[in-house]
């Protein structure tokens, strides 16, 4: 009976958060309650350091720079600005407007390595203007979180370089090892909307025939320019510097924060009052993220002091059909882990369990890590759990409700699931292109 | 009326939750001011680094020292503005006096996760404070005690907030129930 405490404990978590208590309350008290019932109260004095360890993290102190900038630009309606003229752009073609906005997603993903961030900031740049441009909402939030933690496993991604130091490979090899992957998800995406623009055109209507007539021609290119230039720039100059390794992501977001003032300033919009409602709801957004990465906390004490690694193991070694049941089994465990663990946790804890398993078994490493970075980006996308739905939801504007976010994640979980079956049945994908430039 | 109010114990709880709101709202400026000023430091430590080639230790430490009481300040905001996140699909659809017991619950379970935060860390941040800890690095910061008690600190305030919010529930479940 109690070495099951740890699966009570996860299915106790679920029950909360299906009456519907906040996230952060909820995780605390199953973490709390199954840890006196397992192991009694001495673990938790892990906790605040662990809380500690958690807000002054210095790759944390990206998410309210990046939030802020997210927010900055949404306020000062540059976002929007941007969104638009790209929609005028695009002449009578649906979905251009998701088709950026999954272009940015995952550049963004892939420089802040911070799916909260990644995601919050997205939804405050894109989904006011979508909304109002008669998008479907659950179609918006899809692309939206899909794109968002697509970035994650899109090199340079912290997820990639910590897998590295785990598994024992050379971050170079994972980066070439998920270029491939990530792309072909990055496409099937944007294919994806594209023929979704055909058959449902109501979902994402470019801009009225109308209204597009109302500005054409070199007018329009102005404007483009006009309306691009400083936001592109700017995005493009704070992920540059973080891909070419010139800046930390803490670095480039506090430049980008500044920036996004700036470019308030250029377009004559900065008001102080505008600084100042940033700075509260930059607060507020963090603060939520914040929230839920210190309540987790209990949680993995808990997790850990009632032995749910052993659990892992235990069933690990029970299982039928060798390495490919094994890896069946890892994909589905990480699945399952990736609604309650970060990834980082998952990573140190679950991980090293099961790797040398694999070792053993002469399992290809690189294709290995592929899978698991794979397999972690959906987790973080699927209802009820997923992180990326909660990070969307407190950050969109309240008629955005939790149906249509679970509705529209649905295609993109599917076509994850293609990937991944993809990837399972031809590695070539990922070992590909470390072995032909020689990483 | 006035008699009334003192005496009616509701009408007490209620004047403590609007104190707790008018303290948490404070906490609110005070976090935001300290958001600003973090932005201006990491621009400040970035200008630093690139252009003149180096950047304090002072000020580089004080990045995080500021971003933890933003963080754990931030999330008594979060109360106090409901801004945290849950899974609403059961939640929407419950009628309004089960939704009134079912915060009021998980607000009473908030306050006391809150004092157990504030319990488990006595000796974490009995061991900083009783060597007065600083930073271990030359040019470094002097108290990163401060920067640890802020922890108990700030889930006192957040147990505050979360009874004011109670009561608040409270209050609403006895108007809905009539």
């Amino acid at each position: 009976m109690d070495d099951m405490l740890a699966i009570y404990m996860i299915l106790g978590f679920m029950c909360a958060l299906l009456i519907g208590m906040p996230v952060g309350i909820g995780i605390s008290v199953a973490g709390f309650t199954f840890g006196w019932m397992g192991f009694g109260d001495f673990l938790f004095n892990l906790v605040p350091s662990r809380i500690y360890g958690v807000v002054t993290k210095y790759e944390f102190i990206a998410i309210p720079l990046f939030v802020y900038m997210g927010v900055m630009l949404e306020k000062s309606r540059v976002a929007e600005d941007m969104l638009e003229v790209i929609g005028r752009l695009s002449g009578r073609m649906n979905g251009s407007m998701a088709v950026a906005l999954i272009v940015v997603g995952v550049l963004m993903g892939a420089s802040t390595g911070i799916v909260g961030a990644t995601v919050v900031t997205l939804t405050m740049l894109t989904m006011p203007i979508l909304l109002k441009r008669n998008y479907d909402g659950g179609l918006a939030a899809g692309a939206i979180c899909a794109s968002g933690t697509l970035g994650q496993i899109i090199p340079p991604s912290l997820v990639l370089i910590l897998l590295a130091d785990i598994m024992g490979e050379s971050v170079g090899t994972l980066f070439a090892a998920a270029m491939m992957p990530g792309l072909m998800l990055a496409g099937l995406y944007i294919g994806f909307i594209l023929v979704l623009g055909r058959l449902r055109p109501d979902l994402m209507p470019p801009i009225p025939e109308a209204e597009r007539a109302e500005i054409r021609g070199w007018a329009l290119a102005r404007k483009a320019v006009y309306s691009l230039a400083p936001p592109l720039l700017l995005v493009a100059g704070v992920l540059g510097t973080i891909i070419g390794g010139i800046a930390a992501p803490t670095e480039a977001a506090g430049v980008g924060a500044v920036l996004s003032i700036v470019i308030a300033l250029i377009y004559g919009r900065l008001t102080f009052a505008m600084i100042w409602s940033a700075a509260q709801s930059a607060l507020r957004i963090s603060a939520m993220i914040f929230f839920i990465l210190i309540a987790a906390q209990v949680f993995s004490v808990a997790f850990r002091g009632l032995n749910g690694e052993d659990i892992v193991q235990d069933t690990l070694a029970l299982l039928p059909g060798g390495e490919t049941g094994a890896l069946i089994f890892l994909m589905l465990l990480l699945f399952v882990l990736g609604f309650f663990l970060e990834w980082i946790e998952i990573s140190y804890i679950a991980l090293p369990l099961l790797l040398p398993f694999f070792v053993a078994s002469g399992t290809d490493m690189v294709w290995l890590a592929a899978l698991i970075a794979l397999n972690l980006q959906t987790s973080f996308l699927t209802p009820p759990f997923g992180w990326a739905l909660f990070f969307l939801k407190g950050a969109a504007p309240p008629l955005v409700t939790t149906a249509m976010i679970y509705r529209g994640v649905l295609p993109f979980i599917a076509i994850q699931v293609v990937a991944l079956v993809m990837l399972f049945n031809f590695p070539a994908i990922a070992t590909w292109l470390p072995e032909a430039i020689g990483w | 009326m006035h008699e009334y109010r003192n005496t009616n114990p509701m009408n007490k709880a209620l004047a403590f939750a609007d104190a707790v709101d008018r303290v948490t709202r404070a906490a609110s400026a005070l976090a935001s001011a300290l958001l600003l000023l973090m932005i201006a430091l990491v621009f400040f430590n970035v200008f630093g680094r690139y252009v003149v080639g180096a950047s304090p230790v002072w000020a580089q430490e004080l990045e995080w020292h500021l971003m933890a009481p933003i963080a754990l300040l931030g999330i008594t905001v979060l109360m106090l503005e409901k801004g945290h996140v849950r899974v609403d699909m059961v939640f929407e659809r419950l009628p309004e006096r089960a939704q009134h017991a079912l915060d009021l619950f998980s607000m009473l379970c908030g306050a006391v996760i809150a004092v157990l935060f504030i319990k488990y860390s006595a000796g974490f941040v009995d061991s900083a404070w009783s060597i007065r800890e600083g930073s271990p690095d030359p040019g470094g910061l002097p108290a990163r005690y401060v920067v640890k008690a802020m922890i108990p600190f700030a889930f006192g305030l957040f147990a505050l907030q979360c009874l004011a919010n109670a009561i608040r529930h409270a209050a609403a479940l006895r108007r809905v129930g009539g």
